[in-house]
């Protein structure tokens, strides 16, 4: 049995075969690059929360040849790849309750979000990355990897009740199923571990070989799904004995339980083996608990490690948790997030906000900027992707979902293309939902109120 | 979309009725109705057998193995003790938990993803979670039996009840099943055991790593993971009461968020646990310990929300005080003084009149309290009659309830509204906020808000909450008292729901003091804190129960016996099918 999926033969093999092809590829370039589906999708979606002052963000023309509004100056070093898309809504949200929870619940599904506080039921839509995740279940070592820089409602109450909707909406933008968010990983040095634990730092000097065996850890690892398997049993002994919500819950458990026996026990995912160098990974240098720049930067050098070494292909990122209140006094502001967000069209607001948005932008640019830097093919893994910002609101003030503010970039393997402004009449983001879907589920029709793809 | 309101307690339906005119009808109507069934409840719910507690044992698993049978329940007027469903430990838990059973002091749930509620439905089990069990579990396993070898392992938290060493399968049995008794807080039998046992005749490694890898299971296994509490039929609306063991396990995690030590198991395994007396002198002994401070820390503080106040940060331009040390005491202040009720016998009902609190120099200073040469340490100091006595005077209160750079009637009020009387208002319609014409030109806080008040929109709301928050006034952002705000007096008379009126923040303490709708609050958020469960009009005789209590001047200690004792507490029933919530 192969004892790392991206150490083994075929791997390397097919690692040097791209790169005796390259120069080859670079030739075709441009024209390759509209149609370089040889090279595997990848999503990552990424929420800002509070929403943005839209009149510093929205360019006034559309096309090509906008001016970068204050909020998207960061956008100049990859505006080519970048595409600005207005008139996109997401007013489904709508249901009542906190704004930004059901925002954030709504973010990736294009639907409204149901559950309740007493009884206190989670309900929400199994969201877009999961359902893309479905699709690349035993293709890669992590189906999906969810990430967060906290930050949420520090007043949030200890029984759950955040402004009349369970806390737990205000925090992930993934759901599993109707029952089960998934949290994202805060801490960068954990999601570096988590990642790579089980994956060897390829060694460049090993090249076209492989190396023995190693017949101990062999035994470890059949010892480690051994205990995985007794409290699989453990578990399917009780399951009779509960009723249908603790049943419900016991499932849940016993599904994560899979998740990691099946990862433990993949000889070799199925799907193409990565096209990119992987050999340099660092391990954050620290978990940054107090320093929100330094942790949101850190999780997506992560992220990006994860996407380069093909651990995973579907990303979700919580840049910060509803009614973040983050002080960003590295960037002379003090009075934090969510309050200025409720601006009332005061100047001085206004000004806070934009100076926060522009720095979130930057932060978005920073991480497309990642995968333009990764070689895949001739192009970049950036080619490939489609790495999408977006908030829980339109305006903070207003709570509103109509025109949200939204930035992708990438080509998405051909599907879009970049370097545009782009107005469409109100239309449902489940139609960007879909486009994203599509790139793993080509059969998908539907997300949420989508009423079509955005691309493609 | 539900009400807002939650009609199901008994403190907001008053309030609400009283205060906003909003129909909690069947709240109302579902007080009275539990009595009127009273006579026919305690005809038949006296001493019938209930089905399924034959001699097979609850479950039908024989997980009860050689346990004395639960007495039925004690329903009297509300007659359904309620469900709730399997609870998970929360990261705290999990923390105190292989603190007790091995010793450990590396705190790993810490590294969990953090739980938002202790409510059980909401404490899931995710991939990312599941996968932090398993790394702890083997760490945790590895590192307990490096101090056994070692000899360093703590008496209380032995391992090997017998000395393992290759080849002798059967101590290396009697370490695994000793280990999951005390794991899965209750008798365990040997056809549970089979699973974890099996490992121990695997091919790989040595005896040890099996024996460990065993071991590393049970601290994965949903029996540890969640505290499993089983229905003789788990389809049925048919109370009983819990096996000894699993009352032991809701006292245990209630008081001390772990679980049960030996004396409490010992209580469990005889069966003597079922008597009210025992029960409450295992609380009391219980309270005593150091253990206890979970009461503080993973409910008081987090159901104030202080938890996080140590790591406030204001606008320093306008408050240059604000530093994270003067943060740091507040929170601590907080935890002192919350720690003389919930850790010690400071009568619950004082909370917002309590004669002393706990300052350093710097807290002191800030508060211009007359105490002097108390240093760097936060201790005990008094605090004279008025506006600083109490928990309203706390600046991690009056600071989280703050905006950076300036101070927010609405949100005190919400606070003390959603906090201390459980009347949460509804965010506002649609989530959105109307522009106020004309509030820009008001020149005082309490203008501004008697604006948006005109606006029938904002005023159902803003009526029950903004008159609490303007009786706080006269704390600035960061809590130091005042006068003025901006060369203008402070008017700091305010209203609380049901009319009765205060003038400032010593008024409004007094008044909350004796206030039935604290009173209910308290008894409901410790109630749901101990139950894991929203509460129901069901729970309707512990909450007036509870009430009465604290309105007569109960301790903690006072407080809770009257929690563990009751039905709610001590009996539960199953979830017919198909009615998933």
């Amino acid at each position: 049995m192969k004892k790392s999926w991206f150490l083994s033969r075929r791997t390397l093999l097919r690692g040097a075969g791209v790169a005796i092809a390259l120069p080859f590829l670079d030739q075709m370039l441009p024209a390759a690059r509209g149609q370089a589906t040889a090279f595997p999708r990848r999503y990552v979606a990424i929420l800002f929360p509070n929403g943005f002052n839209m009149a510093d963000f929205t360019p006034a023309t559309e096309g090509a040849n906008y001016a970068l509004t204050p909020i998207l100056q960061g956008l100049a070093p990859i505006r080519s790849e970048v595409t600005v898309v207005s008139g996109l809504q997401n007013t489904v949200a709508a249901v009542g309750g906190n704004a930004h929870l059901r925002g954030f619940a709504s973010f990736l599904t294009a639907q409204a979000s149901a559950g309740t506080l007493e009884p206190l039921v989670l309900s929400n839509n199994m969201t877009v990355d999961q359902r893309m995740a479905q699709k690349l279940v035993g293709q890669t070592p992590f189906a999906s990897l969810e990430l967060s820089a906290g930050e949420g409602n520090a007043a949030q109450a200890a029984a759950g009740d955040c402004d009349g909707t369970p806390c737990i909406y205000g925090n992930v933008i993934s759901w599993k199923s109707p029952t089960q968010p998934a949290v994202g990983e805060e801490d960068p040095q954990a999601a570096f571990d988590r990642l790579f634990a089980n994956q060897p730092a390829p060694s460049p000097s090993s090249t076209g070989t492989t190396s023995t065996p190693d017949p101990q850890a062999e035994a470890r690892r059949a010892l480690k799904l051994s205990v995985l398997d007794a409290a699989a049993q453990d578990t399917n002994a009780l399951l009779p004995k509960l009723g249908p919500t603790d049943k419900a819950k016991l499932d849940q458990y016993l599904t994560s339980l899979r998740e990691l026996e099946q990862r433990l026990s993949a000889a070799s995912p199925t799907g193409p083996a990565p096209s990119v160098d992987c050999s340099a990974r660092v391990r954050p240098a620290q978990a940054f608990a107090n320093d929100y720049r330094g942790r949101l930067k850190s999780l997506m050098d992560v992220a990006a490690l994860a996407l380069q070494c093909g651990l995973t292909r579907v990303i979700t990122l919580v840049g910060a948790g509803w009614e973040s209140e983050v002080v960003f006094d590295f960037l002379g502001t003090s009075d934090g997030h969510h309050g200025p967000s409720h601006h009332g069209n005061g100047a001085e607001n206004l000004r806070t906000l934009t100076t926060i948005d522009t720095w979130e932008v930057e932060q978005f640019a920073y991480f497309a900027g990642l995968l333009k830097g990764m070689a895949e093919g001739g192009g970049t893994v950036l080619d490939s992707s489609l790495v999408y910002m977006g908030s829980d609101v339109s305006d903070g003030d207003k709570h509103n979902y109509e025109n949200l503010p939204v930035l992708l970039a990438g080509r998405f393997g051909g599907v879009i293309t970049p370097g545009q402004h782009l107005r469409v009449p109100p239309t449902s983001v489940g139609n960007l939902h879909l486009t994203a879907l599509r790139g793993f589920d080509p059969q998908a029709t539907s997300v949420g109120m989508s009423t079509g793809a955005l691309f493609g | 979309m539900r009400p807002r309101y939650r009609c199901s307690l008994m403190s907001v339906a008053v309030l609400a009725s009283v205060a906003l005119g909003i129909g909690c009808q069947s709240a109302a109507d579902g007080r009275s109705s539990p009595r009127q069934t009273m006579a026919t409840a305690s005809g038949t719910g006296g001493g019938a057998p209930l089905p399924g507690q034959g001699s097979t044992g609850v479950g039908g698993g024989g997980s009860n193995v050689g346990q004395p049978l639960p007495p039925p329940p004690v329903l009297g007027a509300c007659e359904d003790p309620g469900r709730v469903t399997v609870r998970r430990l929360t990261g705290p838990q999990y923390d105190h938990t292989v603190r007790d059973l091995l010793g450990d002091s590396t705190s790993p749930g810490s590294g969990f993803p953090k739980d938002d509620a202790f409510l059980a439905d909401a404490l899931t089990v995710g991939p990312l979670l599941f996968e932090k069990y398993a790394d702890a579990a083997d760490r945790l396993v590895a590192e307990a039996w490096a101090r056994e070898e070692g000899g360093t392992q703590p008496s209380g938290a032995k391992l090997w009840v017998c000395a393992p060493s290759e080849g002798d399968s059967n101590c290396a049995g009697q370490i695994v099943k000793s280990f999951a008794r005390k794991a899965f807080r209750r008798p365990v039998t040997d056809v549970e055991l089979a699973p974890f046992l099996g490992i121990l005749g695997r091919p790989e490694g040595t005896l040890a790593d099996r024996t460990r890898a065993a071991l590393s299971s049970l601290l994965i296994a949903p029996n540890f993971v969640f505290r499993v509490e089983l229905d003789p039929e788990p389809n049925s609306l048919v109370p009983h009461g819990l096996t000894s063991h699993e009352l032991a396990t809701r006292l245990s995690y209630l008081v001390w968020g772990s679980v049960p030590d030996a004396g409490l198991s010992a209580q469990a395994d005889t069966g003597a646990l079922y008597s009210n007396d025992v029960l409450r002198s295992e609380l009391a002994r219980m309270l005593a310990d150091p253990k206890a401070s979970v009461l503080t820390d993973e409910f008081a503080m987090r159901w104030l929300s202080l938890s996080e106040v140590g790591t406030l940060s204001k606008d320093t331009a306008l408050f240059p005080e604000a530093t994270p040390a003067l943060f740091s005491a507040m929170q601590n202040e907080s935890r002192l003084f919350l720690a003389t009720f919930f850790e010690g016998t400071a009568p619950l009902a004082t909370l917002f009149s309590a004669d002393y609190t706990f300052a350093n120099d710097l807290l002191a200073r800030h508060y211009g309290l007359e105490a002097t040469g108390l240093g760097a340490e936060l201790q005990r100091v008094a605090v004279p009659a008025g506006p600083r006595r109490g928990i309203l005077g706390h600046g991690s209160v009056l600071s989280l309830t703050s905006k950076p750079d300036h101070t927010s009637a609405v949100k005190r009020g919400k606070w003390v509204a959603a906090r201390m009387l459980c009347a949460e208002p509804p965010p506002p319609p649609n989530g959105t906020i109307p522009e106020v014409p004309g509030a820009a030109a008001a020149t005082s806080e309490r203008e501004r808000l008697a604006i948006h008040r005109a606006n029938p929109v904002c005023a159902g709301c803003h009526t029950l909450i903004d008159p609490i928050g303007l009786g706080l006034e006269n704390f600035d952002t960061i809590g130091r008292f005042r006068t003025q705000v901006d060369g203008v007096n402070i008017d700091a008379a305010g209203m609380l729901p049901g009319g009765r009126t205060f003038n400032g923040p010593a008024e409004l303490s007094a008044v909350l003091s004796s206030d039935p709708l604290f009173h209910g609050c308290l008894s409901d958020q410790l109630s749901t804190f101990a139950l894991g469960r929203a509460l129901t009009s069901a729970d309707s005789c512990l909450h007036t129960d509870m009430v009465n209590e604290v309105a007569k001047g109960a301790t903690l200690e006072q407080l809770l016996g009257v929690l563990v004792t009751s039905a709610p507490f001590t009996a539960r029933r199953g979830e017919p099918q198909g009615v998933m919530p």
